[in-house]
């Protein structure tokens, strides 16, 4: 008798926790997506993560907006070689992806028309 | 007759398995602060590694990316960076 009164306390008890919670847990990204900084944070952790940009391809081989893809396909070829032979594999991951980030900005400058 | 097949199999395995063809590439850039994770990948180095390893590590992977040879100071600065960070860290570490 009395073990069923408490079952029912605890069940109702944690069901108007567990409301409560994701009521404010709602709340609070609410609050966060109207100051704007979440979603900031949220861009920058995307985009840092998942792709390179075109500036940090250009610093990562060491060329400049003005140099040709000759000029990076060399320093692409001699860094990588570098790497693989006594460099890490994650520098050598950065500088290949490097080189794709800017292949592909030379492909569609191409593409364009315009000289990059 | 099976284990004959087996041991040939396995030998032709070991053999092939020289060169890694599987490598998938680290995906992205740089991390906008660097942790010790990424210092450690960079290095190629374990994360606990000892002050010798590192700075052992550091020369080696400077040398492949120097400036002077055909590197970048963007990567240069992160391989100090990189071995600051081990080193600083290690060092509080080994301390306790």
């Amino acid at each position: 008798m009395a073990g069923k009164l408490i079952a029912n306390l605890i069940v109702m008890g944690s069901g108007i926790i567990g409301r409560a919670m994701l009521q404010a847990y709602r709340k609070a990204l609410d609050n966060a997506n109207k100051t704007g900084v979440a979603h900031e944070t949220i861009n920058n952790i995307r985009r840092a993560s998942k792709t390179m940009t075109e500036q940090e391809a250009r610093q990562i081989l060491g060329v400049s907006e003005q140099s040709t893809w000759e000029e990076i396909a060399q320093r692409y070829d001699n860094l990588f070689e570098r790497n693989a032979k006594s460099g890490s594999f994650y520098l050598q991951s950065k500088v290949h992806r490097a080189k794709e980030c800017l292949e592909n900005v030379y492909q569609k400058n191409k593409q364009d028309g315009t000289p990059p | 007759m099976g284990s004959r097949y087996m041991l040939q199999a396995w030998q032709a395995f070991r053999t092939r398995a020289a060169m890694p063809r599987v490598w998938r590439f680290y995906p992205g850039g740089f991390e906008r602060e660097m942790t010790r994770r990424e210092a450690a990948l960079i290095l190629g180095v374990r994360e606990r590694a000892a002050f010798d390893k590192i700075k052992e590590a550091h020369k080696r992977v400077m040398v492949a990316n120097h400036p002077d040879a055909g590197g970048s100071h963007y990567i240069a600065s992160k391989i100090n960076e990189a071995k600051d960070m081990l080193m600083g860290k290690g060092k509080s570490g080994s301390m306790f």
